[in-house]
C-alpha cells in the first residue's frame, strides 16, 4: 500500500508500492492530488518491463500509448475535469477484446497480425472513464482450451508459483493483476474463464449477467454464453469497473436494455438477513473436490453466518448435466465460429485448441436443439432454488492450481471449471473471489451467484466477506524491483515508486 | 481411443463430413477425443414432451408485443 507525504508548497510525494495500489486507493490518491497517472503508469510499465519475461501474461504493452493517455489524464484532473474513479488509473485487456490500431490476436496464429479497425464497447467505456490501457493480456487460443505451447506466445504463469496454471481462459489477466502489474483487467467468460483464472490467482472475478455488458467487440467463443467481466484484486474494485463497462449497447443483440445499478453504493448495505444457498452437493458429491477447496468453503459459508447471512443448504442439479449442455453448445457454437478456418487452415491452430474444436464434428443439430432445450430446464430449476434465497454460495473451481506440466489435453473434457459452468448456463451474476490459502499457500476461491440483474447484491456480500477476512494482505510471492521512478518536470508533481 | 461402439472408419466419416482434413497425428487425436465428446453428448437428456422449448427462443418485452 502506498503513503503519503505531504509536501511544502504543493510539492508531493507517494512512497511504497505502487504496484499494489487499488483502484480506489489509487483513485483516491490521484483525487486528492497525491499521485500522478503519469508517475503510475511509469511504475507499472517498468514493473511489466522486469517481471512479464517470467509470467508471460502480456502479448502487447502499448507503453507509448499509456504514458500518452496517462499524460492527457493527467492534465485533465489538475485542470478539475476529473471524469471519476478510473481517471488516469491503468488496466489491462485480454486479447480477444478488439483495440482499433492495436493488433488483438486471441493469441492464436490465425489472427497473430490481425489489427481491428474498431474499438471494442469496452474499452471505448473504459477510456472514456479516462483509464489507461496498458497492453493485451495473454489468453487461451480463441479464450478456450487449456495452456499451450505450440502457440505463438507462451502460456501464462501464475504467480502464487510459476510452475503451476493460472486457470483458463483469461489467463493473463489473472498473473498480471495478482503480480500487480496492473490493478484491473478485462476478461471474458463462457464457462468461468474469468472465474476461474480468479479463483487460481486469488483474485476477484465477476461474470455479469448475460446482457449487461456487451459484447461488440469481443471476438465470439461461444454466443450463448459469452460474457465480458473485470478481474481486479478487491471486490470494490469489481464493482468501479463494473460501473463503467455495464449498460445497454444496440449494437448487441443481446444486450438488455435495463437500468444500471449502482454497484459501488450498494457495497454498503446491510448483508444481514441475507438469505444464502449453499450448493453443497456441488463439491461434496457431484465433482471430486481437494479437501482444502471444501474446507475453504464450509468455514467461508459460517463467515457469512457470523455476518448475520441465514446460510440453508440448497439443491440444484447435478453439476454433469450443467456440464453436457455448456460443452454441447460451447462447441457447436465454437465450430460455427471457426468452420472456414477448420477446413482451411487447421494447421494454424495449437493442438489443445484442435483437440477441443474438432469433436465438434460429432455434434448433430439434434444434439444442439436438445442442449438449448436442457439450458431452459436448468434455468428454471435455478430461478425456483431462488425463489427461497437471495445468493447461491458453491466452491468456485475443486481443485487447486495444478502443475502445468501435470495438465491433459483429456482434462478439457473434465468437469474442472464445473461449479463455474452452473452460472454460464443460467445467465445470471456469479463473483469468485479468495477465500482462505491451502497449505502450500495456493489460493482457495468460493463464488457467490445471484438472480439475474441482481449482479450488485452478489457484489455486496463478497464485499462484506473480504472486509471480514485478511486474505487481502497476502500477496504473491513476486518481487517487482523497486525504481526510482522518473522526475517530472520542474514545477510539476513529483512521485517516485519504492 | 475409439471405444467398441464407433469404429475408426465412422471417425473418419465425420470428420469428411465436416469438411475437415487431418493429419494422420490429428486424426488419432480425434479419435482419443472422441469418447469423451460421445460422453458429453449421450449424457443429454432425450425423452422430452414435443412441446419442451429451447433456451434461446425470443421473448419480446410486453411494450413490442402491444404495437
Amino acid at each position: 500500500m502506498a503513503a503519503t507525504t505531504a509536501q511544502p508548497q504543493g510539492r508531493w510525494l507517494v512512497t511504497g508500492d505502487l504496484h499494489h495500489l487499488t483502484i480506489a486507493e489509487g483513485a483516491r490518491l490521484i483525487g486528492q492530488g497525491e499521485l500522478s497517472p503519469v508517475a503510475w503508469t511509469e511504475r507499472l510499465l517498468e514493473g511489466i518491463d522486469a517481471v512479464d519475461p517470467l509470467l508471460n501474461a502480456f502479448i502487447t504493452v502499448t507503453g507509448e500509448r499509456a504514458l500518452s493517455q496517462a499524460k492527457r489524464a493527467e492534465k485533465e484532473i489538475q485542470g478539475g475535469h476529473c471524469r471519476g474513479p478510473l481517471h488516469g488509473v491503468p488496466f489491462a485487456l485480454k486479447d480477444v477484446i478488439d483495440t482499433a490500431a492495436i493488433r488483438t490476436t486471441a493469441a492464436s496464429k490465425v489472427c497473430a497480425d490481425r489489427v481491428p479497425e474498431r474499438d471494442a464497447a469496452v474499452f471505448r467505456r473504459l477510456e472514456t472513464a479516462g483509464a489507461v490501457l496498458l497492453g493485451k493480456l495473454t489468453t487461451h487460443e480463441f479464450a478456450q482450451g487449456g495452456p499451450s505451447f505450440d502457440l505463438p506466445w507462451p502460456p501464462a504463469r501464475n504467480p502464487w508459483d510459476r510452475r503451476r496454471f493460472t486457470g483458463s481462459t483469461s489467463s493473463g489477466a489473472g498473473a498480471a493483476v495478482a503480480a500487480g502489474l496492473t490493478p484491473a483487467a478485462l476478461g471474458t467468460d463462457q464457462g468461468g474463464s474469468v472465474r476461474h483464472p480468479a479463483a487460481h490467482c486469488g483474485l476477484v472475478g465477476l461474470k455479469p449477467t448475460n446482457g449487461l455488458v456487451s459484447r461488440v467487440g469481443a471476438i465470439p467463443n461461444s454466443f450463448s454464453f459469452d460474457c465480458v467481466g473485470p478481474l481486479t484484486w478487491t471486490v470494490e474494485d469489481c464493482a468501479i469497473v463494473l460501473q463503467a463497462i455495464a449498460g445497454y449497447d444496440p449494437e448487441d443483440p443481446a444486450s438488455a436494455d435495463v437500468s444500471v445499478s449502482d454497484y459501488r453504493a450498494a457495497l454498503s448495505g446491510d448483508v444481514r438477513k441475507m438469505k444464502v444457498g449453499l450448493v453443497r452437493h456441488f463439491h461434496d458429491s457431484d465433482i471430486d473436490t481437494n479437501a482444502e477447496v471444501k474446507a475453504g468453503v464450509e468455514r467461508g459459508a459460517e463467515v457469512l453466518g457470523r455476518l448475520g447471512a441465514e446460510v440453508r443448504e440448497v439443491r440444484l442439479p447435478p453439476l454433469a448435466d450443467f456440464a453436457a449442455c455448456q460443452w454441447t453448445i460451447t462447441c457447436a457454437e465454437l465450430n460455427a465460429v471457426h468452420e472456414e478456418d477448420l477446413r482451411h487452415r487447421l494447421g494454424d491452430f495449437g493442438e489443445n485448441t484442435r483437440y477441443r474444436l474438432v469433436p465438434g464434428a460429432m455434434i448433430g443439430a439434434v444434439d444442439y436443439v436438445q442442449a438449448q432445450r436442457l439450458r431452459r430446464d436448468l434455468v428454471r430449476q435455478i430461478d425456483a432454488v431462488f425463489e427461497d434465497v437471495d445468493v447461491l454460495l458453491t466452491a468456485t473451481v475443486p481443485v487447486l492450481a495444478p502443475l502445468i506440466e501435470d495438465m491433459k489435453l483429456a482434462s478439457i473434457f473434465s468437469s474442472r471449471g464445473g461449479m463455474n459452468m452452473a452460472f454460464s448456463v443460467g445467465g445470471g451474476p456469479a463473483v469468485a473471489f479468495c477465500c482462505g490459502f491451502s497449505e502450500a499457500g495456493l489460493p482457495l476461491s468460493m463464488q457467490i451467484a445471484g438472480r439475474p440483474f441482481d449482479d450488485a447484491s452478489v457484489l455486496k456480500l463478497a464485499h462484506a466477506y473480504e472486509q471480514a477476512t485478511p486474505w487481502r494482505d497476502r500477496r504473491p510471492p513476486i518481487e517487482i524491483p523497486q525504481g526510482e521512478g522518473r522526475p517530472h518536470d520542474e514545477g510539476e508533481k513529483v512521485s517516485h515508486g519504492g | 481411443m475409439v471405444d467398441d461402439k464407433v469404429s475408426r472408419r465412422e471417425v473418419a466419416a465425420l470428420v469428411k463430413w465436416a469438411g475437415m482434413e487431418l493429419s494422420e497425428a490429428q486424426f488419432e487425436q480425434f479419435c482419443e477425443a472422441f469418447p469423451h465428446a460421445a460422453r458429453m453428448i449421450e449424457s443429454l437428456p432425450r425423452d422430452r414432451s414435443r412441446w419442451d422449448e429451447l433456451a434461446n427462443v425470443f421473448e419480446f418485452p410486453p411494450e413490442d408485443a402491444e404495437q
